[in-house]
C-alpha cells in the first residue's frame, strides 16, 4: 500500500466526492404533468400544421412547436427521475409493486415523445405521469399518518 | 460513504468487470468525479446512492457511460 501511496506522490489521482446534492425534500409531480400535457398540445399543432402548405411564418411555428415538445420531454423526464430516484423509496414498494415499471415506461415514453410525432405516445405519457402523480398523493397521504 | 470510505482514502478502480448490486462505481457527474454504491442495475440505468444516508440521501442515475470503474481497491 505504502508504494502505492508513492506512486501517488509522483502521479496525483483525481479527486473523487461521494456527496452529491443537498437532500432539499420538495418534491412534487406538476412541473412534469404540465410538460407532458404541453406535449400533447404541441403534438396537436404540428399535426395540424403538417396537412397544410406551409407558409414562412407557419415553418416558423412549426419549428417552435417542435422545440417546445422536445424542451418539455426533457423537463418531463428530469422531473420524473427526480421523483422515481429521489422522493420514492424501497418501502413505498409495498404499496405500489409496479412502480418501477410504471417510472421506467413513463421515462421510455418521454424518450419516444422527442423522437416521433405520435398523438397515442404523447396520451399515453399524459396517462402515465397522472398515474405517477395520484401514487405521489398516496404516498404523501401514508406518510402523514 | 463513510465508515466504507473516508476523507483522504485512496480507491483503485477497474472497469473490465461485471457490475453487481453493492459494489462501489466511480463515476463521471457534471464534470466531478463521484463515488458511490450500487442498489440496482436496471437494462441500461445503474441506480446509485451513498452509504452515509444522513449526508447523501439522495439515489442517482448512472449512465453507463459516465462509469469511471468498479472500486477493487482501497488505500
Amino acid at each position: 500500500m505504502k508504494v502505492l501511496r508513492l506512486v501517488d506522490r509522483i502521479f496525483p489521482p483525481q479527486v473523487v466526492f461521494a456527496h452529491c446534492d443537498i437532500p432539499c425534500g420538495i418534491y412534487d409531480p406538476k412541473p412534469a404533468q404540465i410538460a407532458a400535457e404541453t406535449i400533447v398540445k404541441m403534438v396537436g399543432k404540428i399535426m395540424v400544421l403538417s396537412d397544410e402548405k406551409m407558409s414562412v411564418d407557419d415553418k416558423n411555428a412549426c419549428v417552435r412547436y417542435i422545440w417546445t415538445k422536445e424542451e418539455h420531454a426533457r423537463k418531463c423526464k428530469e422531473e420524473l427521475l427526480i421523483l422515481w430516484t429521489d422522493f420514492f423509496k424501497p418501502e413505498h414498494l409495498k404499496m405500489f409493486p409496479k412502480l418501477h415499471d410504471t417510472f421506467w415506461k413513463a421515462t421510455k415514453l418521454c424518450s419516444q415523445n422527442k423522437q416521433t410525432v405520435d398523438m397515442k405516445a404523447a396520451q399515453e405519457l399524459k396517462k402515465a405521469v397522472d398515474e405517477i402523480a395520484k401514487m405521489f398523493a398516496k404516498a404523501k397521504a401514508a406518510a402523514k399518518k | 460513504m463513510e465508515p466504507a470510505f473516508c476523507d483522504g482514502d485512496h480507491v483503485l478502480t477497474f472497469n473490465w468487470i461485471k457490475l453487481q448490486v453493492g459494489d462501489v462505481i466511480v463515476f463521471k457527474f457534471e464534470n466531478i468525479l463521484k463515488i458511490k454504491r450500487i442498489y440496482k442495475i436496471l437494462d441500461d440505468l445503474i441506480l446509485v446512492r451513498g452509504d452515509n444516508r444522513k449526508s447523501s440521501s439522495k439515489e442517482k442515475l448512472v449512465d453507463p457511460k459516465n462509469l469511471v470503474g468498479k472500486v477493487i481497491l482501497k488505500y
